[in-house]
């Protein structure tokens, strides 16, 4: 048989169908059609479908696809809406055109069997809480034209994408003078937009739409601004984005909490908005968008915005951003069920940046706030500085590179080496002890590294700078996943492994594992040192005096004035030394000195005051407060702090 | 009887059970991965993935050579693991183990040919490396 009498054959059969399956509709209509009525349709429509994909009648093959499609639906739900009949029809007489060789793609009416289905799929949807949440994309994707793919093949699509970049590399070096012919380099020119169609296919496998994590969030809003009496409209926005699809499954989590943030400490009561002028319904923006090889999910209130004090200190010590992602801080005034204060940004930044991405906070006070989480498109490709230190390469996420400076003075605080940039300092390391590897002793003037996560900001040293690459990130296998300091390895253009740091482990640095090793030990044999409250309004003198402290052994709490610092009291009954400044915002340190004296409770208290202010009479005040111990920061040093701290403690 | 990949750890001799065996490769260039545990050799790039390599010796606790020649690697495709050993000897069958061992990462020993082969049992040595990690 040749493809005429097989095309003859399919007329016939097909013929037979559409009058079938108008005879049917026909029935349904008038409510006379058996029980088996909507099967029977959809057997018919998917016989000729299945015959106009073997004779490669693409247009015949689509149309019934469409028609089968919107069947599905109504198989479902069980019924046929009536106003159905007319359209399915009309795809009917279509169909049996094409079928007797009429070439019109019938497009008018594909595109009403395709609004057809998406109202169908609109109803089956549950109804959200604002009507906002996405369609679910299981049910968005046409079921018989997805293929199931187990995700280690598209990942290995990925890791093969990644071998044609390196063999790029290598055709390139191999070529030699002759990348200068006209021809060969138009060919790698070609080569190279097939590389990059190639890897932007590979890399939309990975992606899934943000709406498949969003669909309980609008739930979630309402509920959480109904137990703080306010009302809030959650506005979806991009719902469609794609992100990969590792970072999708893990970001649900993080972005209620931005979600959570906005609408427990953002937006007002209504009262509180009535009074500001604003509308009474607060409104919390939920958008994404993709740019370039980022997506942007921004989380946009109009509520209170954060005080301007917290902008003002913003501004001193760098960015709002870095402010809000201290660990433990939060704008609320009290602790609500929904947003307290252990869970912070903190932990929405250090998972943002995980992944090679980064958060942004920017907020106007009385007009809202916006947070920006910029994740990357796809998490097997990653923008990386590559360093070099004993030789072996190592790949640094550059979403988390501050800057690059060259190292030429260290300065030691406790034995722990720091470097002096703008004023500020910064612990130094070197990244082969910070990774327990061997290296020799670095040269005159090593380049350090400056890495910016979770809040933290430190110095790694390295040989070499080895420039900025795009790379494929592996993972190193499961036996080897417990070592969270990497994110995975790549194999670089000259055949080389570089592993890829995770910023958030190196900023920690190694103190605290070998620190908590220590007091551990100690802890053996001697009782816990005790706990101390530092009450400081500089970032930077607090975080100093902690790390002298911690250094030490003991634990330590902070807080940023005196307010804060009651608070603190009240809710940890196991601080034992209060260390306070004198001059700061919101209550000062003599106030915060009498105001513990005059509670029965903490009369005892020790309170030592650290302070710019070194006069005889400003000593005789803090004394006359309350103070059992004063040191003028002028004659600050580390040994006094630390036999004093030891001296009160142990009263 | 069934088919083992013959292997040599300094004066010992090993097997592993054929099917858990994907391929041999030479040691090739190891990348060390500070701060993994001491067994792990390093990762090598195994046609575009990245391949974890334990040093066999030391995870049976055995006296190998100065440096292994060879990596068997186990497990499958998308969970490979390297096992570096001194040498690879031969392809053959093997009787069932009929010598009782106390270690849980061997199935049994076989007498053949006059030599003592220890027949390791793959699945648990990557359980126990498993559980091993920090």
């Amino acid at each position: 048989m040749d493809d005429e009498e097989f095309l003859g054959i399919f007329r016939d059969e097909a013929n037979e169908r559409l009058d079938n399956i108008v005879d049917t509709l026909l029935q349904l209509e008038r409510g006379n059609a058996g029980e088996d009525a909507l099967n029977v349709l959809f057997r018919d429509a998917h016989t000729i479908k299945g015959g106009a994909g073997m004779l490669q009648l693409d247009d015949v093959r689509s149309l019934a696809h469409a028609f089968e499609d919107v069947l599905a639906h109504a198989r479902e739900s069980g019924v046929l809406p009536p106003e159905l009949v007319d359209p399915l029809l009309r795809t009917a007489d279509a169909l049996r055109a094409q079928v007797a060789g009429d070439t019109d793609p019938a497009t008018d009416v594909l595109d009403e069997l395709k609004e057809i289905r998406a109202s169908l799929e609109g109803k089956a949807s549950p109804p959200a809480a604002n009507g906002s949440a996405p369609r679910s994309p299981q049910s968005a994707a046409p079921a018989s034209r997805t293929v199931r793919v187990p995700t280690e093949k598209v990942d290995r699509l990925l890791d093969l994408v990644g071998e044609t970049v390196l063999h790029r590399r290598r055709l390139e070096y191999g070529l030699g003078d002759r990348l200068e012919e006209q021809s060969v380099n138009d060919e790698l020119d070609v080569g190279g937009r097939l590389f990059d169609e190639l890897k932007d296919a590979a890399i939309q496998m990975r992606t899934l739409p943000l709406a498949t994590i969003i669909g309980h969030l609008p739930r979630a809003v309402r509920d959480i601004a109904s137990a703080s009496g306010k009302e809030v409209d959650l506005v979806v926005g991009g719902a469609e984005t794609e992100l990969d699809r590792v970072i999708l499954e893990s970001l649900s989590e993080p972005l209620a909490h931005v979600l959570r943030n906005a609408v427990a400490h953002g937006i007002e009561t209504p009262p509180e908005r009535r009074q500001a002028g604003k509308v009474e319904i607060g409104r919390v923006e939920l958008h994404a968008e993709q740019r370039g090889r980022l997506v942007e999910i921004t989380v946009r209130d109009d509520g209170r915005g954060v005080p301007r004090e917290v902008l003002a200190e913003a501004g001193r010590e760098g960015s709002l951003t870095d402010v809000l992602t201290r660990p433990g801080y939060s704008t609320a005034d009290e602790v609500t069920e929904f947003a307290g204060r252990g869970v912070g940004l903190d932990a929405v930044r250090a998972h943002v940046e995980t992944y090679g991405g980064q958060l942004e906070i920017e907020s106007e006070p009385g007009r809202g706030t916006v947070v920006v989480l910029r994740l990357p498109l796809a998490l097997a490709l990653l923008d990386v500085l590559l360093v070099e230190r004993g030789d072996a390469p190592f790949a640094i996420p550059l979403a988390s590179v501050a800057e690059v400076v060259a190292v030429e003075d260290t300065h030691a605080l406790e034995e722990q080496p720091v470097l002096v940039l703008r004023e500020r300092t910064l612990p130094v390391f070197d990244l082969a002890e910070l990774l327990g590897a061997d290296a020799p002793p670095f040269a005159q003037t090593p380049p350090a590294v400056v890495i910016s996560s979770g809040g933290r900001r430190v110095a790694v040293m390295c040989d070499r700078l080895l420039g900025e690459e795009e790379v494929v990130v592996k993972p190193l296998g499961e036996l080897l996943a417990g070592l969270r300091r990497y994110l995975g390895a790549s194999i670089l253009g000259d055949g080389r492994i570089a592993l890829v740091l995770d910023p958030l482990h190196l900023a920690v640095g190694p103190g605290h594992a070998a620190r908590s090793r220590s007091v551990a030990l100690v802890q053996d044999a001697v009782p816990d040192p005790g706990k101390v409250l530092v009450v400081e309004d500089s970032f930077t003198v607090r975080e100093l005096q902690r790390s002298i402290l911690e250094a030490a052994g003991y634990r330590v709490e902070t807080a940023r004035d005196g307010r804060e610092a009651l608070e603190r009291l009240d809710r940890d009954p196991e601080i034992g030394l209060l260390l306070t400044d004198v001059e700061m915002p919101e209550m000062d340190g003599l106030e915060l000195t009498r105001a513990v004296r005059a509670d029965p409770e903490r009369s005892e208290l020790p309170i030592m005051i650290v302070t710019t202010r070194g006069s005889d009479e400003d000593r005789r005040q803090g004394l006359e407060a309350g103070a059992d111990a004063y040191m003028a920061k002028r004659s600050f040093d580390q040994q006094a702090l630390l036999e004093s701290v030891g001296r009160l403690l142990a009263r | 009887m069934s088919m083992h990949v013959r292997l040599r750890l300094g004066d010992e001799e090993y097997a592993f059970p054929v099917e858990s065996v994907s391929e041999v490769v030479a040691v090739g260039a190891l990348s060390p991965v500070p701060g993994a545990p001491p067994s792990v050799l390093g990762i090598r790039n195994l046609r575009g993935r990245i391949l974890p390599v334990f040093d066999l010796a030391a995870v049976l606790g055995v006296r190998g050579d100065a440096g292994r020649m060879r990596v068997v690697v186990a497990g499958e495709e998308h969970r490979s693991v390297g096992f570096a050993v001194d040498g690879v000897s031969d392809v053959c069958e093997l009787a069932e183990p009929t010598e009782e061992t106390h270690s849980p990462y061997l199935r049994g020993a076989v007498l053949a040919e006059g030599a003592l082969i220890g027949v390791v049992d793959v699945e648990g040595v990557l359980v126990g490396l498993g559980e091993g990690e920090s």
